[in-house]
């Protein structure tokens, strides 16, 4: 598991439970993404956080694909403005064992989670932008969705 | 925002230069080799009948391609599933059953359109291996025209062909099951639920208050209420007006193309209770009536059943605060569904943490953090209510309680383990004197039941709606 970082914690908690029951969700999932900082020179975080409606599951990035469910792939596009400094990160993953797929799968539910990924920019004006392809699954209809999320990152010249 | 709609599928993967070429090649081959006109490919609705298409990859099957007239005399289930999909590959004992109960006037095919047969076989050995099942159903793959020829928004989708080589029903999985078969090889009216593909889906217009009425909103009216059948086109969504909007003028209650249950469930939803995530949550709500499909909005087959979904909107030219607006959406769900509802005082199980010593664990110094995951947990610089709502997200199937007495900030707590298992959790929270329990405790509960007298009837007329 990757480190949380507290005060994203605080964010969603802030974001989550003041709204209780008034969400508008209107597709069974919904992204979010933090903006970076083009002034920071430090390493800084992205948080690519995921809205889930009730009974949808998503299978994290670090899900072990020989036991079933395809993992989703959260994928950089390089560019020369940003460097990536490690791996993309899940936040708040949860594990259990499948009685299908007869192994562990590690998801992302309803309460809410994400990923993060660390990054460093190097040059003004970074574009960062990205893909995620994923499965989307329902507890309640069995249905299975295959969207595919491409994103830019909104950069604050603070 | 979510790429469901099969011809933007197509585009995307053009798109990608991984998949470009051989999408590229799929169309060419499609456009010119094999001399198929585009038209071949349009949409097949309800009542259609099917082109004369190529099913294509066949495994369990004599010859490597196939065509639905293959099959005569039979009647045909293609069932689109992808290997990523728990359950659809759940589904399968169920497929077996089925097709060998109904073997003279039934086929199964499985279409896969997006994976080739080197990965499905390894899945059909790999299920053999792990549970003994042996597929030998049909299956044809690797094909994406036919989510064109059948568009849909997530697997597993079902489409029903009758032997007439009319289409005569769309479904989710679930609706395969015997009851429906019946219908279906009789040629009766299978009422399957209405199926619409996500991308055909229509949102709330919030500005247009009672959308469903096709000439608009009646904008003289000062206060008004809908209860009424629910339009499955219309995406679901529950919602009372936010304290920022109420200020605009714009107060309103909208529960859209939902159960009874999660009316409720938002009418009685309080922002201070532990869990409450899109309304009252369901571990501290009891739903005590004879036929809770009707209320839940689904069968025993978990099938959605459209008859049993809702549509309820309030509105008012008033000033009411969201906690009024509420009281409004209570007393008329009771008169327009003809329940009773309200909070009793029950004893039930809950998670109760108790601590019996807390000096080691009061704030000292450093930032915030609460981190509660498979790995460990960490506290600092946190309420007990911030520690409880985040165990109420892992710990949800009963109501979580606090019995700590804890008031001051709490830090320094820190180990490892996977918290999300009750005993690993506990074994954790011992080393500081805490610990999560399930003991009955008198609580809140929210009880929609129904009147002793007074039974409202839901079978209400069957609407249609147009495609």
């Amino acid at each position: 598991m990757g480190n949380i970082n507290a005060k994203y914690f605080t964010l969603v908690l802030l974001f989550t439970i003041p709204y209780v029951g008034i969400g508008q969700i209107l597709d069974p999932v919904d992204w979010e993404f933090s903006p970076v900082n083009a002034k920071l020179v430090e390493i800084q975080e992205i948080q690519l956080r995921i809205i889930l409606d009730d009974s949808w599951y998503i299978y994290s990035n670090d899900q072990d694909p020989d036991v079933g469910p395809k993992p989703t792939e959260v994928i950089f596009e390089p560019h020369d403005s940003y460097q990536l400094v490690g791996e993309v990160q899940p936040i708040k993953v949860k594990e259990k064992y499948d009685e299908v797929w007869m192994g562990n799968v590690r998801y992302i539910d309803e309460s809410g989670g994400g990923f993060v990924q660390k990054i460093k920019i190097l040059k003004e004006n970074p574009v960062i932008k990205g893909t995620i392809v994923y499965s989307v699954c329902s507890t309640e209809t069995g249905l299975c969705i295959f969207p595919v999320e491409e994103f830019e990152i909104k950069v604050l010249n603070p | 925002m979510l790429n469901i709609c099969c011809r933007k599928d197509y585009l995307d993967l053009l798109n990608k230069s991984r998949y470009g070429l051989f999408v590229f090649c799929l169309i060419v081959t499609n456009l010119f080799v094999s001399g198929q006109k585009q038209s071949d490919f349009t949409p097949v609705e309800i009542g259609d009948k099917v082109p004369d298409f190529e099913l294509r990859n066949m495994l369990n099957h004599p010859v490597g391609s196939a065509r639905i007239k293959d099959f005569q005399g039979k009647y045909i289930i293609l069932d689109f599933w992808n290997s990523g999909c728990s359950s659809c590959v759940d589904s399968w004992p169920r497929l077996l059953e089925l097709q060998s109960k109904y073997k003279d006037k039934l086929q199964i095919i499985l279409v896969n359109p997006k994976q080739k047969n080197d990965l499905i076989q390894k899945l059909f050995s790999k299920r053999k291996n792990l549970t003994g099942l042996k597929m030998n159903l049909a299956s044809s793959s690797g094909d994406i025209r036919l989510l064109e020829l059948f568009p849909h928004s997530g697997v597993p989708f079902i489409v029903w062909i009758s032997t007439n080589g009319l289409v005569v029903g769309k479904s989710l999985g679930s609706s395969v099951n015997e009851k429906n078969i019946e219908d279906f090889i009789n040629n009766r009216d299978m009422k399957l639920p209405i199926y619409v593909p996500f991308n055909e889906r229509v949102n709330v217009d919030f500005d247009n208050p009672f959308f469903f009425f096709d000439k608009g909103s009646p904008n003289d009216a000062l206060n008004h209420s809908i209860f009424k059948t629910a339009n499955p086109k219309v995406n679901p969504v529950t919602i009372i007006t936010r304290e920022k909007d109420i200020s605009k003028g714009n107060v309103q209650a909208t529960a859209a193309n939902t159960s009874i249950l999660n009316m409720y469930r938002l009418a009685y939803s309080q922002d201070n209770i532990l869990g409450s995530f899109r309304g009252h949550p369901l571990n501290r709500t009891v739903l005590d009536v004879s036929d809770k499909h009707k209320y839940t909005g689904k069968n025993e087959h978990k099938e959605f059943i459209n008859e049993y979904r809702f549509t309820y909107q309030f509105f008012s030219k008033r000033s009411l605060t969201r906690q009024e607006i509420k009281k409004e959406m209570q007393k008329d769900l009771d008169r327009y569904v003809g329940l009773q509802a309200g909070f009793e005082k029950r004893k039930v199980p809950c998670y109760v943490l108790t601590a019996i010593r807390h000096d080691k664990i009061s704030y000292e110094e450093g930032d915030s953090t609460r981190k509660l995951t498979d790995s460990g947990l960490e506290l600092n610089n946190i309420t007990i209510d911030n520690f409880l709502e985040g165990l109420a997200y892992h710990y949800h199937e009963l109501p979580v309680l606090d019995e700590t007495g804890f008031a001051e900030r709490l830090g320094r707590i820190e180990f490892r383990g996977n918290v999300l298992n009750f005993e690993e959790l506990n074994k954790g929270l011992k080393r500081y004197g805490m610990a999560l329990t399930i003991e009955d405790r008198e609580i809140d509960i929210l009880v929609i039941k129904e009147p002793m007298k007074y039974v409202f009837r839901l079978d209400l007329p069957s609407v249609k709606f147009n495609k």
